[in-house]
């Protein structure tokens, strides 16, 4: 994120009234408000005005989450950059249509998802890629004596359990765990009420928990 | 260890499974999103540009091409079922012609009446000879209540100009017509006229004669008295300008309407008179030019308005009082060819025609009920022309001359054409040709045509089955 943060181009708002909006008394106290301080509403109105440059804000906001959703479902660096690069498309021919009450990163992540989702079928379908196996920090580096290889094992036992999860369990906790949503957008994404999504992480962790305790038993003790 | 603890220690590792995760860096994706949607946005404006393209030119030309093909298909698909049924009616009525021309005139019978000459006109000669004029006069009556007038008459004249032949019919108040050398076919509206009395001038004889004279444009002449049904008549000699038909009328004259009863001369094109009888009423009628009703004048029967009498529906019976024609019927004298041998009548016809000669005139004519008399004519390319005729042969014939040779096993002379003998109607003619003669039975049979010698040859030895006794079915 900070890598592409670096290029974002905060720029002030000049139609913003920082002395109404945030208090101000005088002038000289006004702060500089740039875009980047803007929550997702206001950006995507004003991409609806025809300002640029808040979309190009959002894809700085939102890039890295919708690249590694792409990157858990397809597994690999340039089909996620395609499908992230076809869902921004996707959301700047269909802004008109995006509900400002609920939230943005949701309905981005929706979008990824499905499309990579479609994308990770015509891969396998075409046999050019099978199961997406993750790379795990210092995997360069597993035969160094420095580095305690314990922590690299039980990470891939538990993807491996993940692995054995329905899918529908396995991706609400990739979004919980993985990618830090909230239950609110979780909710969102599932389209459901925020209590049943809790429900349903709850019990996708309980699978876990068995499937762990069956197959994986030293992740537990 | 408790099921709690387990959960939480589930979600250790897995928060141990995403701090360890090794993502790729991740893409800036703006310059390559904005490029898509250039491309998109390039896209859709040459869509949009193709779309408004089709909807301004395309779709207009395409609902014109539907149009015209749903037209075209209309219009050729309208005259051909128009034509089946005027066809089929067209046959029945002439059926009832044919019927009615062979039986005896009674109330409400319709009488048609159709003949046509060919001469050959004035004009630039084509590839099928000179122009030739077909005049086609054709009428129909329905008789009267008493037998002898007419109901109701309507009658055309029609030159015809080169090969465009026309057929019509008459059905009810319409007239259908089709030219046969494009397919065209039309129908008319035949209205009717006041009834048209007799002026005053008219009521004596003489008046009648000069005002008949200045109307048909005729050489009419009073030529005597005579009884027709029972009823006094005078007679009246008519002779049209038209150099091959001549015409005796006897008309019933009183002071409300003229009605006459025709007897008429009329000779072919190649000078043969025959002569048929029939009710008449030329003075109300119809004067068709170029397919436009120019006039028409309609007598009532017993000086009835017009408008009083049923419609003229060909061969629909008549609602007037019988009467029984005191009259013995005029048999039907003239058939094509083709109907003399449905007849039986044992007429010489050509199997053989040279190529490029094309059929202008056939018919057989009767007299006292056999025949008297065959002939054929075709024309073809460079003014040729063949004629054929079969005619009874006079008991005091002369005898045939020229070099003698054999057709078909009997004896028969050929001769150079001598104009001034053989084409006595075109006398300024000067054609050379080829005139082969012989005697079948009670008939002479020439062929006679500016053909070479050897095409006249097969076609007098393709004609077989002459001068049988003829057989009246």
């Amino acid at each position: 994120m900070s890598a592409l943060r670096a290029n974002a181009r905060c720029f002030p708002i000049t139609e913003f009234e920082p002395s109404r909006s945030l208090g101000c008394n005088s002038l000289w106290e006004r702060p500089r408000v740039t875009v980047c301080d803007l929550p997702d509403g206001h950006l995507i109105q004003e991409v609806l005005r025809g300002d640029k440059a808040s979309f190009d804000e959002l894809m700085l906001r939102h890039g890295q989450i919708a690249f590694r959703t792409a990157y858990l479902v397809v597994g690999d660096t340039t089909e996620a950059e395609d499908v992230v690069q076809e869902a921004f498309v996707k959301v700047y021919l269909n802004l008109r249509k995006f509900d400002l009450a609920r939230p943005f990163r949701p309905w981005l992540l929706r979008i990824v998802y499905n499309d990579a989702r479609n994308v990770r079928r015509r891969l396998l379908r075409s046999k050019q890629r099978a199961q997406f196996e993750p790379r795990f920090k210092l995997d360069d580096v597993a035969n160094s004596d420095i580095i305690d290889p314990v922590p690299r094992e039980r990470a891939r036992a538990v993807w491996e359990a993940l692995n054995i999860l329905r899918p529908s369990d396995k991706l609400i906790i990739v979004w919980r765990h993985f990618l830090g949503l909230g239950d609110r957008e979780i909710s969102v994404l599932l389209k459901c009420p925020e209590g049943t999504a809790k429900s349903r992480l709850h019990y996708a962790l309980k699978r876990l928990k068995d499937v762990i305790e069956k197959r994986f038993p030293f992740l537990i003790e | 260890m408790e099921k709690v603890q387990v959960l939480e220690k589930v979600q250790v590792r897995l928060r141990e499974l995403a701090d360890g995760l090794d993502y790729p860096a991740t893409p800036d994706p703006r310059e390559a999103v904005w490029k898509r949607l250039e491309a998109r946005a390039r896209r859709s404006s040459q869509l949009r540009r193709w779309r408004g393209f089709a909807l301004k030119y395309g779709l207009p030309t395409l609902t014109a091409a539907v149009a015209a093909i749903v037209g075209i298909g209309l219009w050729l698909a309208w005259p051909a079922t128009t034509e089946r049924n005027l066809r089929a009616e067209a046959l029945e009525i002439f059926e009832r012609y044919e019927e009615s021309a062979a039986s005896p005139l009674v109330p409400g019978q319709v009488v048609h009446r159709l003949w046509t000459w060919t001469r050959f006109g004035e004009g630039p000669v084509g590839p099928q000879g000179p122009p030739r004029v077909t005049t086609t006069r054709e009428s129909w009556e329905v008789v009267g209540s008493d037998g002898l007038t007419v109901e109701r008459s309507y009658s055309r004249t029609m030159d015809v100009v080169g090969k465009l032949q026309l057929e019509s019919w008459y059905l009810g108040q319409q007239a259908i017509w089709r030219e046969s050398a494009n397919g065209r076919i039309g129908v008319t509206d035949l209205s009717e006229a006041p009834p048209r009395t007799v002026r005053e001038e008219e009521q004596s004889l003489e008046g009648f004669v000069s005002a008949l004279r200045q109307d048909a444009n005729a050489d009419i002449e009073f030529v005597g008295e005579g009884q027709i049904a029972g009823r006094e008549t005078k007679v009246v000699q008519w002779s049209e300008p038209v150099p091959l038909t001549a015409f005796l009328h006897l008309f019933d004259l009183n002071l409300r309407r003229l009605v006459n009863r025709l007897d008429f001369d009329a000779q072919t094109f190649d000078g043969v008179a025959f002569s048929q009888s029939f009710v008449g009423e030329d003075r109300g009628s119809i004067d068709w030019n170029q397919g436009q009703l120019v006039s028409e004048e309609v007598v009532g029967p017993d000086g009835l308005p017009a408008e009083a009498l049923s419609p003229p529906s060909p061969g629909a019976a008549s609602v007037h009082a019988t009467y029984s024609p005191q009259e013995e019927p005029t048999p039907y004298p003239y058939f094509t060819l083709e109907q003399a041998v449905e007849k039986g009548l044992a007429v010489c016809i050509p199997l053989y025609i040279p190529v490029g000669m094309e059929a202008l005139e056939s018919g057989a004519l009767l007299k006292d009920g056999t025949l008297d008399r065959a002939f054929f004519a075709y024309v073809g390319p460079g003014k040729n022309f063949l004629t054929g005729t079969q005619d009874r042969r006079p008991a005091d014939s002369a005898p045939l001359e020229g070099r003698q040779i054999a057709i078909n096993g009997k004896t028969a002379f050929v001769r150079a054409l001598a104009t001034a003998r053989d084409l006595p109607q075109y006398p300024d003619l000067n054609v050379e040709g080829t005139v082969i003669a012989w005697d079948e039975g009670d008939f002479r049979v020439q062929v006679l045509s500016t053909l070479p010698e050897e095409q006249v040859l097969l076609v007098a030895q393709s004609m077989s089955d002459c001068g049988s006794e003829p057989r009246v079915s």
